[in-house]
């Protein structure tokens, strides 16, 4: 028989063993180590790790390891660290971790690459790797890193999203050197600041909010250090729960750190090493094969938010840029406003979020293995902003973390948009975050306090062929759940009176995927407090995609001392929020609004809102749209932004056509004229097609000129290189044109004046995106391709 | 009356195991499933049986006191999506609970795979229809108490409206029922006044616990499948009693042990999963008297390996399952099932240019490539083929001629797109898919605080003995026991009348410390009550009922809950104390030391009360083991390729047909019994006992 060896082993990248403390370098190694610390400024990525010689690492790594005995490890280390997470959900205290898998877990190499994470919260896992290499540089030295010790840490400047996401992790020692690290994240649902559970609203930094902990030794040497559990279990208002937290913790990373060894001993070390880092290059090289089907360019989102704190009436802008240079993505918050309040994030989070966004849409056949994706990602981070702050900017309302996600997604969704096969991943925002947190004495007489996670069951962003899935959650999160209400009502003083879905969704040819109302009353208490954070309406931070509009904000309600328990006690159930509104006058109530009662008297309601749209809404199929109608779309936004006529309950085709064109005719003649129109007139088919790079647009070549014109009609827009925009009709309206209720009045709610901008062709009137400005900024350059 | 029947009607085969109550000997038969009609399939294999014994159907039914049927019919119905038309009624104001599916229906019941491609999931299709719910003006609390009265009126106009759009059988739900089922059933007896016939299904009855969503499904499946499966139990029971079966046929259910028919029908939703759940019923009745008190059980089969745990003599149960992509809440005998088994596909993933086995898989139909009925991607079985250890002429005792050729062409193929040799690639195939299957054990051993080395590994189903001794290589596990040789091929068909009738009652009862042991007491004689009243109309006399109580508990403010076995006695507050202890130990075996916080308080959910009604017992008949080692029947010898040594070697094959107590095999050898191959491999040795085991020596396997 033929001799024949294993020519497919696969070889493993030697780098590591050269230079064993070198982690990637990117763009940001222009900026000073020394100030990125984590101390000063968020630690940021190393160029090369500067460790006390006291730290040993395990860099053995065979040079191949054949297809087979790869894919048997590549499972075994899923299951490790699948049993680790297993292990927090069933041991915690937190309902947030068990029922809504409010966590993560992840193995990082010896130098902290990211190997393998649960299908949880991904931007949790996304700063492990940060994490890890602040406390090799940090702590390598004094007191040292031992076997048997388990880390402790919950700073935003390290790398967190905020303190209550508290992050526990170990190294695996084989042979007296540190062979790889495990990682986990839980939500815990108090660890202290001005607020219970933790949500400081009023917070304006971070010294009014929980105090963070760098890496500090939990357990050391296998013994659990009783001084430092004390000082954490004194931060929080609930200390025995926390407490229990702890242990779920610390009991996922011993069965984890077990199974490690026992993976080390029975393929050896170098094996076991090899399968880490093919994990990680098959996904950098997944990544490099994507990013290479699309030309250079930069992509841009901007999002406003609002109510960063009580009374706050000011619009903050987010930016974020992405440049696409071979397989390369480098992005940047340039634009962004300066931090405000506690809705801001750390360096380290945006990047998690900025991850966490790439592996979804560039690696989901790779498990998301964030280790690969980051080896195409580079950062610049400008201080002191709303998602990267300084020492003192508080963190502890998230809502820059949930926007980087929606935002980094967007950019990215609008850069897959070139490429007819990655076009299918590409999916509109939800970005903003909603929740009620509640405190007081439960129906058991002990006292309590919690968040609401209703606001998991967000909708998805709709999708380049198809519509968002209600209550699909996010795409960074697949396994988070709201939890029954049942369970809910069990260990809250609470009834929900109904939970449906949300009143609204982002319009388009495909719609956003919609959230949740829900309706509460107080139960069994006398003593029940709620707190609300969202955003004003006005400002939803849910953008839409190629000409679908925005998604909505979600809102709250409320109704005091009401009449509903008598109400209920003789026989009546409000069952939807259109019944309430009919029998009580609800208040609106202030995004960021604490201490509010919600007795057995007293009413809450809290939509969570929904996601964009994707495409121009006129060409939504009618029968779609008339489905829309059964499920509360009104017969008014049906015509007037549809375009669609129903007669006798069935779609009119013929009066749709002619009202879509009348549509059409409309826009042309309520838009500006283009300020920097394209002279030649393109005409379908005259020219060679490139490639689409929206929904309704595409680049052309003619005469040996690139330009960007309409798919629809043909008509050149722009220069390839130029702002397509500014070939553009341009519509000033606002939000409030769309829907009035649940967008709200930009002057009622702010000081400073926004326009809901909707660019349209000059010639067919199709619509190619919008977007919401303050009132006198110039045109968003969204799409900047760079053709050379 | 000498002999106890069960017939397992599985995807493929529909098994038959037949005891005989005075030989104590155990003959096995299969027949082909027939999925139009699987009572076909059901009395075929019955008659496969008797022709075994020079018997007809009539006369051998004519001589059997106990028939159990564990059928997929209800199954089938669900995930071929041909149930009845069904109504919902809910609570008002949560009427799209079945649609928002807590925020988690667009990745239930999803492989990781599926599940992280965003663009590629979806939630399910509803089995209800949005304009078949009705929602009822009506409110209870977590404590049972009543905050909104039942509007009777509206509820009858609900009821009215879905009978109308021609529904077939009802779902009740209403939120908080566990705990005051008044409502519930207030609207059952609305339903049933105004249409007699219908199906109705109370949430309460069908499964009473809490979180509404996946009580909801429960319910619902159980109303979609109900007049269906009514159809399918009154059939084969009739048949049965015409054809000489002098009592009623019993049904396998998935929490252990059978029901009379009328129970069957009334909650159908029990007999899901009802086959694979009797091997481990089988296991763990059988295991103990055989010596083996902790038992992993494995079942691969052609499409699935279903794992279950025996620990201590007793099955781990679970509360929640997922079918068809909706998770519900139901008690069942813990098994979970992957997509690994003789038909599972290889195939190369361009994304990682690495190879994947499953969990896609060729099925019955196009089955393997070396089935030549059309397969054209290599499997599992057509791996084993081309390493030699399945015989190609003596596949199910040699009824189908396996082409070998065919599976070459396949795996090389494979192999070829890897730079691997036809052998490395089959033998690839297997080492992946015993890692996977590997990897399932640990889910179901390691995450629930159990070390797989305390256990001993039975292997049955036609797939399971042929990769054991792999997998369990893999988990430190030392003995692998395919039980009573050739019977381990029909295990679940035997499993399902060793349990007896069970019954299971459940009571919500939420108490925290001190915990007043007066309200327990209370609580089960109450339910001892019904237990014996059920038993006895029946026709169980007391010596012959068995009630085993067992009390959930927890942390409080902590989310998961263990259930502990309590002594079934009057309980003092010393009881209560050690109740505790128990608990706490058991917590601490579970999750580790530390895991638990004492301070925190413990807290009582729920009591279950487990009521048994013995049927006459399977004993097993332990023969002398010769103290000399005996050569067993050499059938041939053929080459066969093992992995550890990297080569193909002359090896013998044994005939699995005569093996007798005593004998004694070295790996590497290969062992054929009808209906599954096992395969020694190198280091590894195999006994058989004096109960007919194969007794297999797993041996850690030298690397490293």
């Amino acid at each position: 028989m033929e001799e024949q060896t294993s020519a497919l082993s696969f070889p493993i990248e030697a780098s590591k063993e050269t230079a064993p403390h070198a982690v990637d370098s990117t763009a940001t190694s222009r900026l000073d180590p020394k100030l990125w610390d984590g101390f000063t400024l968020s630690y940021i990525q190393r160029e090369k790790l500067s460790l006390s010689p006291k730290v040993k690492l395990h860099i053995e790594t065979a040079s191949e390891i054949d297809p087979i005995t790869f894919e048997v490890l590549r499972n075994a280390l899923w299951i490790l660290n699948e049993e680790h997470a297993d292990t927090i959900r069933k041991v915690g205290a937190s309902p947030v971790a068990t029922f809504a898998n409010d966590l993560n877990t992840s193995v990082q190499t010896e130098t902290g690459e990211a190997v393998v994470f649960a299908p949880y919260v991904q931007y949790f896992a996304g700063v492990a790797d940060l994490v890890v290499q602040w406390t090799l540089e940090n702590r390598g030295g004094n007191p040292g890193i031992e076997d048997g010790d388990i880390f402790f840490q919950n700073d935003p400047l390290v790398g967190i999203s905020h303190q209550m996401d508290v992050q526990t992790f170990a190294p695996v020692f084989v042979d007296g050197a540190i062979f790889c690290w495990v990682f986990g994240s839980v939500h815990v649902r108090d660890i202290g600041g001005s607020e219970p559970s933790s949500f400081c609203v009023e917070a304006k930094d971070v010294y009014g909010e929980a105090t963070p902990v760098p890496p500090i030794k939990l357990v050391e040497r296998g013994r659990l250090r009783i001084d430092v559990e004390q000082m954490l279990r004194r931060h929080s208002r609930i200390p025995g729960l926390l407490a229990l937290d702890l242990r779920s913790q610390i009991a996922g990373i011993h069965a984890a750190v077990n199974r490690a060894k026992e993976l080390v001993a029975r393929y050896g070390a170098p094996t076991v090493k090899a399968a880490m880092r093919k994990i990680i290059n098959d996904a950098s090289t997944a990544t490099s094969r994507r990013l290479s089907r699309i030309p250079d360019g930069t992509w841009q989102d901007v999002v406003y938010l609002g109510g960063l704190t009580k009374g706050d009436r000011r619009a903050h802008r987010l930016a974020m840029s992405m440049a696409k240079i071979g397989d390369q993505l480098v992005f940047s918050n340039e634009g962004t406003d300066p931090q405000f309040g506690s809705c801001n994030c750390s360096y380290g989070a945006w990047r998690a979020a900025i991850a966490a966004s790439m592996s979804a849409l560039l690696a989901w056949d790779q498990r998301y293995c964030i280790g690969g994706v980051l080896k195409h990602a580079q950062f610049q981070p400008i201080p002191g902003t709303i998602n990267c702050i300084d020492r003192s900017g508080a963190v502890s309302n998230l809502l820059a973390i949930s926007s980087s996600v929606a935002m980094s997604g967007t950019v990215i969704a609008k850069m897959l948009s070139c490429d007819q096969e990655l076009q299918r991943n590409v999916i509109s925002a939800k970005g903003s975050s909603v929740w009620t947190s509640f405190y007081g004495i439960d129906q058991w007489r002990q006292p309590y306090a919690t968040v609401s996670l209703d606001e998991c069951a967000m909708g998805t962003g709709a999708f380049s062929f198809r519509d968002g899935i209600d209550q699909g959650g996010g795409s960074t999160a697949p396994r988070l759940e709201a939890g029954d209400c049942e369970v809910w009502e069990q260990s809250t003083p609470i009834l929900y009176l109904f939970r449906r879905d949300s009143l609204g969704y982002g319009h388009g040819k495909y719609r956003g995927g919609r959230g949740l109302v829900v309706g509460w009353v107080g139960r069994g208490t006398e003593v029940n407090n709620v707190s609300a954070a969202s955003v004003p309406l006005s400002l939803p931070g849910a953008n839409g995609l190629w000409g679908g509009h925005s998604g909505q904000a979600g809102l709250f309600m409320d109704a005091q001392g009401c009449g509903i328990a008598s109400l209920m006690a003789s026989g009546n159930l409000p069952g939807s929020y259109e019944e309430l509104a009919q029998l009580f006058k609800l208040r609106f109530v202030p995004p960021k609004s604490t201490g509010i009662h919600l007795l057995e008297d007293d009413v809450w309601v809290m939509d969570i809102g929904a996601s964009g749209g994707y495409g121009d809404p006129i060409k939504r199929d009618p029968e779609k749209v008339h489905e829309d109608v059964y499920a509360g779309l009104s017969i008014e936004q049906a015509r007037d932004i549809y375009g669609v006529v129903l007669t006798e309950n069935q779609v009119d085709a013929t009066k749709t056509q002619a009202r879509r064109r009348q549509l059409r005719r409309d826009r042309i003649a309520s838009a500006n004229k283009p300020p920097q129109p394209v002279s030649l007139q393109g005409v379908n088919g005259g020219e060679k097609f490139l490639f689409r790079i929206a929904e309704e647009l595409k680049v052309v070549e003619m005469g040996g000129e690139k330009y960007i014109a309409c798919n629809d009609c043909g008509h050149y827009i722009s220069p390839a290189d130029g702002n397509y925009k500014l070939g553009c009709g341009r519509i000033d309206g606002t939000l409030q044109d769309i829907d009035p209720f649940l967008f709200g009045n930009t002057e009622e709610e702010l000081e400073d004046r926004m326009a809901y901008r909707s660019y349209v062709c000059p010639a067919c009137g199709v619509l190619f995106e919008n977007e919401l400005a303050r009132a006198d900024e110039p045109p968003f350059w969204d799409v900047r391709l760079n053709l050379r | 009356m000498k002999y106890i029947i069960g017939v397992d009607i599985g995807g493929t085969f529909t098994d038959c195991a037949v005891f005989d109550t005075s030989l104590r000997a155990i003959l096995t038969a299969k027949a082909e499933t027939t999925p139009d009609n699987p009572a076909e399939g059901f009395f075929n294999s019955l008659q496969k049986a008797a022709a075994d014994l020079v018997l007809a159907v009539d006369s051998l039914l004519a001589q059997t006191r106990i028939l159990v049927n564990a059928s997929t019919t209800g199954t089938n119905a669900i995930v071929t999506k041909r149930g009845a038309t069904v109504g919902l009624l809910t609570t008002a104001g949560h009427g799209q609970s079945l649609y928002i599916m807590n925020g988690g229906g667009r990745t239930k019941g999803l492989t990781v795979d599926e599940l992280l491609y965003m663009a590629g999931t979806d939630k399910p299709r509803p089995l209800v229809p949005r304009d078949r719910i009705e929602e009822i003006i009506e409110r209870v609390d977590c404590k049972g108490d009543v905050v909104v009265k039942l509007n009777e009126a509206r509820a009858e106009q609900s009821i009215r409206r879905l009978l109308s759009k021609g529904i077939d059988a009802l779902a009740i739900c209403l939120l908080w029922s566990f705990q005051r089922p008044d409502h519930e059933l207030a609207l059952k007896r609305l339903a049933t006044r105004i249409a007699p016939d219908l199906f109705v299904s109370c949430s309460c009855e069908v499964s009473p616990f809490m979180g509404e969503h996946g009580r909801t499904v429960a319910t619902l499946f159980n109303a979609y499948i109900g007049p269906l499966m009514g159809r399918y139990v009154d059939s084969v029971n009739e048949r049965a009693r015409a054809a000489g079966l002098a009592s009623d046929v019993m049904f396998a259910r998935c929490v252990g042990g059978c029901v009379p028919p009328g129970e069957a029908a009334a909650a159908p939703l029990y007999t899901v999963d009802s086959g694979p759940v009797s091997g481990v019923q089988g296991s763990a009745v059988l295991g103990p008297k055989m010596g083996f008190d902790n038992v992993i059980t494995t079942d691969m089969g052609g499409t699935t390996f279903d794992v279950g745990i025996v620990y201590r003599g007793t099955p781990l149960t679970r509360n929640e399952t997922v079918l068809d992509r909706f998770e519900m809440r139901l008690p069942m005998i813990d098994v979970i099932s992957i997509g690994a088994g003789g038909g599972s596909i290889a195939y190369l993933d361009p994304a990682s240019n690495t190879m994947k086995v499953g969990p896609r898989s060729a099925g019955a139909e196009p089955g393997p490539m070396c089935y030549g009925k059309g397969g054209e991607e290599p499997t599992v079985t057509d791996a084993n083929v081309v390493l030699g250890i399945i015989n190609p002429d003596y596949f199910l005792g040699g009824q189908r001629r396996l082409d070998v050729a065919a599976a070459q062409e396949g795996v090389a193929r494979l192999g070829k797109t890897l730079g691997l040799s036809l052998e490395e690639t089959a033998a690839g195939i297997c080492r992946i898919v015993d890692s996977r299957m590997a990897g399932e054990i640990r889910r179901l051993t390691l995450f629930r605080g159990y070390d797989p080395r305390d256990f001993v590994v039975f292997a049955f189903g036609g797939g399971g003995p042929t990769h054991a001794g792999m997998y369990a290589r893999e988990l430190g596990v030392k003995i692998v026991a395919v039980p009573l040789g050739n019977a381990a091929a029909a295990w679940s068909a035997l499993g399902t009348f060793v349990g007896g009738v069970v019954h299971l009652f459940e009571r919500n009862l939420y108490l925290r410390e001190p915990i007043d042991a007066g309200a327990i007491n209370a609580a089960f004689n109450a339910l001892e009550r019904q237990a014996q009243e059920r038993l006895s109309a029946e026709g169980f006399e007391r010596a012959r009922m068995r009630l085993e109580r067992t009390i959930a508990l927890k942390y409080c403010a902590q989310v998961s809950h263990l259930e502990i076995p309590l002594p079934s006695k009057l309980l003092c507050n010393s009881d209560i104390d050690t109740m505790i202890d128990d608990f706490q130990a058991i917590y601490t075996q579970r999750y580790g030391e530390g895991a638990g916080y004492r301070e925190a308080g413990v807290e009582v959910l729920r009591l279950r009360l487990k009521a048994v009604g013995e049927l006459p017992a399977v004993e097993l008949v332990e023969g002398p083991t010769p103290r000399l080692k005996t050569s067993p029947t050499l059938k041939g010898k053929r080459q066969v390729y093992w992995w550890e040594i990297a080569r193909r070697v002359e090896t013998p094959v044994f005939d699995g047909n005569l093996l007798s107590p005593g004998n004694r095999f070295e790996g590497p050898s290969i062992i054929e019994l009808p209906h599954t191959t096992v395969p020694l491999r190198p280091g590894q040795s195999a006994e058989v006992d004096g109960f007919g085991n194969l007794l297999i020596n797993v041996m850690a396997l030298e690397t490293h």
